[in-house]
């Protein structure tokens, strides 16, 4: 693989026939490994993955108080980077932290992963995420928050659909926005160039979503109204048709049942949806949801362990779900997600071939971003931005 | 960390940070957080069992090195005008956020203690509780918050201001509400402020007794900035702890008045130098290197030091020009401008400042006891002093934080 000055993949290909520039600097790896950066298409970097959601949200607005939710989420973005993801999209956070974070990031003043920032969730007066400090109870207030949120420079809108397990008093087995509020969102997003995820967990809320243009679905648990798990394969069937994303999330307590036969059957009931989905050719993404209880940022691996098992997904699609259809689902299919001649070189270097046991993707050796080494054996670079005179 | 076996770093160059001449083939054993022995390796030497030795070569082992002046809040711009302007407009979170970046550039550059002495708001509190929650490695903070000056006073933009008696010591009370670790007074103007008035005092001799009297009070010390004279028989008077500046390096006036500098030396009081871009710049192997206009800057500090005044030394880094990274050049400004000996030099910014700063017990020297906060110079810096922009190695509380410039970080630890 030859990597530009500009960060951007030049060439791919063997060895053999590898174009050797008198300027390039030629890096052997040995028998290692290279694929794409890792992307983790829904997190919570202000939220610290603590024991249980009265917890979680309880640190969370201790943290704000004091001013730490940046250090917070910065180190929550260091430690995905460590671990080999290269991209996440933060679907949520307390006050406008994430975009500070990814301003950071960006501006070289932070080593960390690329950030895509949705801001704070959209979301009603008491609804799931409320506490992360944006509510828009009508139509006109949902339209305004979409563009109060553009103004403020999020890159991407995230809109709370269904309650959510995580604020009690919500209710996550019925919508918070009927489908007429969700299409105005989507509306409002798409015409500020901006992709719009929503938080929807029952089989209405989905449906609603679906019908009013919303990019990705994620969690899409299919609750019914009693909370069983229904598929309506009919939706599921027009859904694979569409352009939608439908978001798998690998979280701690899913993660949990990976260890255990009975879980293991729990599990794949619980993701029958998503298999289904899959069996049907649809844009299936899976993400970690990380911040949220049990589940830290560095063991997104987890997450594409509970695609493999709960999914008896192939590897290969699984490591595609991760990289470059979550890339389309963020609207980066241009940029990252494969190793392909213009991406930038977004690229995490393993010992051994991941296609043979997911685990390998725990032995991160290397990670580029952007042409640039960023972690070494388990260290972060130190800022691209040197000050030194 | 407990569980890891000892570590030993054998050195041929040790500075104890005592203010001693440099000690030679020494080992020291690094236990959990802290030193647990440094001795001689003579031909009988053996390491403690179950150790692990490591080697230094031609390393040059130093404590870690304390900042004693720093504003970590600021910096981004390419002026100082620029770095004063985005701090009035940059939010708390962005504040943070560049306070830790720069934190870790001071790291790297050898730092493991910084005081900073003035940023916008309590950010600096925030940062300095983020590095106790272990949510990024950077040195060992003591933050000031926000420096007491008055209305249209020095830094008056970093958002304090207190004009009356009252108002002067219900200011330090709240600071120290707020949790700050000193305070830092502004007795004169200063540069970064135009109009503020370097050379006139903006304190009475009673309003800095009420800053002094209470901070101590709630046990804290206070640092004063000062640029002249007028100031400078003002804090004499009120008994501060440190003296930042003393006197302009700019090549301003210098109203130098000897009976101060005899009464400071007889009082005790710690001056300190500040060893900005405008005087490492003028290091004669920089691109505007000019070593007879560096020791004329210094001219007066030559003669406080001269007058038997104790002189820490610091970077008063904001950022470019003045970068977070290159603490070293401070001390071969001292040698170069000043002709003070090395590792007095490097006592200024190790043992002697921890003694001024309140932190003596824990870090500033290599000795038994003492935090394993430790310094790896690439090179022989008595032989070639441009070695102290080496750094090698750090660490802090026995851990390894930086290795060739690249911060080495901990898993999993939140």
């Amino acid at each position: 693989m030859l990597i530009g000055a500009d960060g951007r993949i030049e060439w791919v290909g063997t060895s053999a026939a590898a174009p050797r520039p008198e300027a390039a600097r030629v890096v052997e790896l040995g028998p290692a490994t290279l694929l794409p950066g890792l992307i983790d298409s829904h997190v919570h970097l202000s939220f610290d993955a603590g024991p249980d959601h009265a917890a979680v949200r309880a640190v969370l607005d201790y943290e704000e108080q004091h001013g730490l939710l940046a250090a917070r989420a910065l180190s929550n973005a260091q430690m995905a980077l460590l671990s080999g993801v290269t991209t996440v999209r933060d679907c949520g956070a307390k006050g406008l932290v994430a975009l500070r974070v990814r301003d950071a990031i960006a501006d070289g003043l932070a080593t960390g992963p690329r950030v895509v920032a949705c801001g704070m969730p959209i979301t009603t007066t008491g609804g799931h995420l409320h506490y992360c400090g944006l509510r828009a109870d009508s139509e006109s207030d949902v339209r305004r928050s979409v563009r109060w949120l553009a103004q403020a420079g999020a890159d991407a809108i995230k809109i709370v659909s269904s309650g959510g397990n995580m604020t009690a008093g919500s209710n996550p087995l019925l919508p918070q926005y009927p489908a007429g509020v969700l299409a105005a969102a989507a509306e409002e997003a798409h015409r500020l160039g901006r992709r719009i995820v929503a938080h929807a967990l029952n089989a209405r809320s989905i449906r609603d979503c679906f019908e009013a243009g919303i990019d990705t679905i994620d969690h899409a648990t299919w609750s019914l109204a009693d909370g069983s798990v229904g598929f309506d394969a009919a939706l599921g069937a027009r859904l694979a048709r569409s352009d939608t994303t439908l978001g798998l999330t690998g979280s701690g307590i899913m993660r949990q049942l990976l260890t255990d036969t009975a879980g293991v059957q729990e599990l794949r009931e619980r993701l029958r949806p998503h298999r289904e989905l899959l069996a049907l050719g649809a844009r299936v993404v899976v993400h970690s949801d990380a911040g949220v209880r049990f589940t830290p940022f560095d063991q997104f691996i987890l997450s594409l362990h509970v695609m493999e098992v709960g999914l008896e997904a192939a590897r290969m699609q699984v490591l595609q779900s991760a990289t470059a259809h979550a890339a389309v689902a963020l609207g980066l299919a241009d940029e990252v997600g494969t190793l392909e001649v213009g991406k930038r070189a977004d690229v995490v270097c393993v010992e051994s071939n991941p296609l043979e046991d997911l685990n390998y993707l725990r032995q991160v050796r290397r990670v580029w971003r952007d042409g640039r080494v960023v972690v070494e054996d388990g260290r972060l670079a130190a800022p691209a931005v040197d000050d030194a005179r | 960390m407990l569980d890891n076996p000892p570590l030993v770093l054998r050195a041929r160059r040790v500075f104890d940070g005592t203010g001693a001449p440099p000690r030679h083939d020494m080992a020291v054993t690094i236990a959990g957080e802290r030193i647990a022995a440094v001795e001689s390796c003579g031909p009988d030497w053996r390491p403690p069992d179950q150790a692990h030795t490591v080697d230094c070569g031609d390393r040059t082992l130093l404590p870690g090195l304390i900042d004693s002046h720093v504003h970590l809040t600021m910096g981004g711009g390419a002026t100082t005008r620029e770095n004063v302007e985005r701090l009035q407009r940059e939010d708390r979170d962005m504040l943070v956020l560049r306070a830790i970046a720069n934190a870790q550039a001071v790291l790297r550059g050898g730092v493991t203690t910084a005081r900073d002495c003035g940023g916008r708001d309590l950010v600096m509190v925030a940062v300095r509780r983020a590095l106790e929650r272990d949510l990024f490695t950077g040195p060992r903070l003591l933050v000031a918050g926000m420096p007491v000056t008055p209305t249209a006073g020095h830094c008056f933009w970093m958002g304090l201001q207190a004009d009356t008696t009252d108002e002067v010591r219900r200011t330090v009370r709240w600071l120290c509400e707020q949790d700050v670790d000193f305070i830092k007074v502004m007795a004169t103007g200063g540069m970064m402020t135009p109009g503020s008035n370097p050379w006139m005092a903006q304190y009475s001799v009673d309003d800095l007794r009420v800053v002094v009297d209470e901070a101590h009070r709630l046990g804290r010390h206070v640092a004063a900035h000062v640029l002249s004279s007028p100031g400078l028989a003002n804090v004499l008077a009120a008994g501060v702890d440190t003296v930042e500046h003393v006197y302009s390096i700019t090549g301003a006036r210098q109203d130098y008045d000897p009976s101060l500098a005899d009464r400071m030396a007889r009082q005790g009081l710690f001056g300190s130098v500040t060893a900005h871009d405008g005087l490492r710049s003028l290091l004669p192997d920089q691109p505007q290197g000019d070593l007879e206009l560096l020791r004329l800057r210094l001219t007066v500090h030559r003669r406080l030091r001269e007058a038997g005044v104790r002189l820490l030394l610091h970077s008063d880094a904001t950022g470019p020009p003045t970068a977070f990274d290159s603490f070293g050049l401070g001390v071969e400004v001292l040698v170069r401008g000043m002709d003070v000996p090395l590792h007095e030099a490097i006592h200024a910014c190790t043992g002697l400042a921890a003694e001024a700063l309140g932190v003596a017990g824990e870090t500033g020297s290599i000795a038994p006891g003492k935090r394993a906060d430790l310094v790896l110079l690439d090179g022989d810096p008595t032989v070639d002093l441009t070695a102290m922009r080496r750094i090698y190695e750090v660490f802090r509380n026995g851990e390894l934080v930086v290795q060739d410039a690249q911060m080495v970080p901990v898993l999993n630890r939140n």
